[in-house]
């Protein structure tokens, strides 16, 4: 069953001789529950891609339909709510909010949403992140694996459509890469959570269902991981 | 005093005047305000109507929706990404229908799957009954030497062997892929378990003159079932000691993590081929390298066991020879 579904998606920058394709009339589906990895070369647009799928970019031309749903059809308050309710954003270098708490960070997209927060799902959360008894630290109090634990707790909370990680290991060494890894694997496992995750590591992209390999804006091998 | 008296006089005039105009107006003030008031609460009252019309009207909407993907068995957007608890409402139930189309989904596939799998199955036990029907004719032939009648009651036992093992096997799968195999969910010591799966094949080993080991974590545990367990490991430790050749190592090595317990299982033999390793855990995968005897089934049952208590199995080539398979049993479930 399809839950994301991209027709004809290209986009460009600049404008006049200064054009830059960074997609160029890519079209592909995902199925739920899929654990898909996104590598290709920097400047390959892959970056790009993943901003139009968590639709935070806008397309210079085609359609991205998540659940249905035409992404780019929606106004901006409109948009702004998917995001929060559909879309799971883990990035590199985390993007916590520097005065907000571990908990308070984790469970923002709920709040934000006016939703009650499920105290027991929360609980449950914190165990698998393995943040019990750092609820009430900041940011700056944790480690580069801690707040990325924290980070992915935030694009979970919500069971959103699907889960983009832009290269969620980068920045933290082989040891807390793994577990991130291995956090990600467990949600696309327990929840059956739809995972797209863009990496530079082979071993992290051959541990995911499918891996689409873009070049130069388009997608030059799309093939899936038998195990 | 005299002249001033009607000036005063008029200015009692002019007061009593001012004053009564002054407290009409303020009882046409107060009026105001209640006039006011009244207003207000009308204006929220319909305000308020409004708001309840809209909202049953929504809810109408939704309901019509609903019976949509109810009874046409259709998928349509619910989610309309607007503010306020109606459309968490609806984003919420878009979820559980994706949730519910996603199960029909893997019931189809189960379908399919079954009838793969008694095709399978059917063949598997049909083969060694053809060479069982072969043989059986010639136990009736006059000429037969004692020899020869040895031999082949030796292969027809063999034969028998294979099919009572299969059947045990088979029935094993159907267990767990029916569900009525009832898994414990206690704590399982995973270095007494390895013990006990290896105990049945310390034998074979000795006189293959294999080395086994067991190293790492002598206290670790997960939750699980420890009999079912056994029986995973045992196939795995089978497989690893048919694949190692004399005077091999066999390493199990136990180790705890954050977020999982791992056991590793090390053989020294050959390179499992590169387009079969992918395969490896499928029933009845017949690889490159699988011997006459092997039917594959072992591995597969191992993999399902894992599965059912929240586990991973994984395999791969050690660099320099030999086959390492990792078992990854979770600490915690949601």
């Amino acid at each position: 069953m399809e839950i994301v579904k991209v027709e004809n998606l290209s986009k460009t920058y600049g404008s006049g001789d200064h054009v830059v394709r960074a997609l160029d009339d890519i079209s592909f589906t995902i199925e739920q529950g899929e654990f898909v990895a996104i590598v290709g070369p920097s400047g390959s647009g892959k970056s790009t891609l993943m901003h139009l799928l968590g639709g935070i970019d806008k397309p210079t031309t085609g359609k991205i339909f998540v659940e249905g749903t035409d992404v780019y059809a929606q106004n901006e308050e409109q948009l702004a709510i998917f995001r929060r309710r559909q879309v799971g954003l883990v990035y590199q270098f985390y993007n916590l909010i520097p005065v907000l708490n571990v908990v308070e960070n984790i469970t923002l997209p709920m709040l934000m949403d006016g939703q009650k927060v499920n105290e027991e799902r929360l609980e449950e959360m914190l165990h698998v992140l393995n943040l019990q008894g750092r609820e009430t630290h900041l940011p700056n109090q944790l480690s580069g694996g801690q707040q990325q634990r924290v980070s992915i707790g935030r694009a979970l909370i919500n069971a959103p459509s699907i889960v983009l990680a832009d290269e969620p290991t980068g920045n933290l060494d082989s040891k807390n890469g793994q577990e991130i890894i291995e956090l990600l694997k467990y949600s696309n496992r327990t929840y059956g959570q739809t995972l797209i995750v863009i990496t530079h590591d082979e071993n992290f992209a051959l541990q995911a269902d499918r891996i689409i390999a873009i070049q130069d804006g388009k997608i030059h091998r799309d093939e899936v991981v038998m195990r | 005093m005299a002249i001033r008296s009607p000036h005063s006089v008029r200015f009692i005039k002019y007061y009593s005047v001012i004053m009564s105009s002054i407290a009409i107006v303020m009882g046409l003030y107060h009026w105001g305000i209640a006039l006011a008031v009244l207003a207000t609460g009308l204006f929220a009252l319909l305000f308020f109507i409004r708001h309840l019309y809209q909202r049953e009207k929504a809810i109408a909407a939704l309901s019509m929706q609903l019976n949509t993907i109810l009874h046409q068995q259709k998928r349509i957007a619910i989610s309309d990404y607007e503010e306020g608890e109606l459309s968490v409402l609806k984003s919420e139930i878009q979820k559980m229908v994706t949730r519910l189309f996603e199960q029909a989904d893997a019931l189809q596939q189960e379908k399919v799957y079954l009838k793969d799998a008694i095709a399978d199955i059917s063949h598997q036990l049909r083969t060694p009954l053809t060479s069982l029907q072969l043989i059986l004719p010639r136990l009736t032939s006059a000429t037969l030497t004692e020899r020869e009648r040895m031999e082949y009651v030796s292969e027809m036992t063999q034969l028998i062997q294979r099919i009572d093992h299969l059947i045990n096997i088979l029935l094993k799968i159907s267990k767990i892929e029916s569900g009525t195999a009832t898994f414990q969910q206690q704590p399982v010591h995973i270095y007494a378990i390895v013990q006990q799966a290896a105990e049945p094949l310390l034998i074979p080993m000795e006189l293959r003159e294999q080395q086994f080991t067991i190293t790492g974590s002598t206290t670790s545990t997960f939750i699980g079932d420890a009999l079912w367990s056994v029986e995973a490991i045992t196939n795995i430790l089978k497989n690893a000691m048919e694949h190692t050749p004399a005077h091999g190592n066999i390493r199990v090595t136990i180790s705890e993590q954050p977020l999982y317990t791992q056991i590793t299982i090390e053989n020294e033999g050959n390179h499992i081929a590169e387009e079969d390793l992918p395969h490896l855990f499928e029933r009845f995968y017949q690889g490159r390298t699988t011997g006459q005897w092997n039917v594959g089934i072992g591995l597969a049952l191992a993999r399902m066991i894992i599965h059912q208590q929240n586990g991973t199995i994984t395999v791969k080539n050690r660099s320099h020879n030999g086959v390492i398979f990792t078992i990854k049993f979770y600490q915690y479930t949601i």
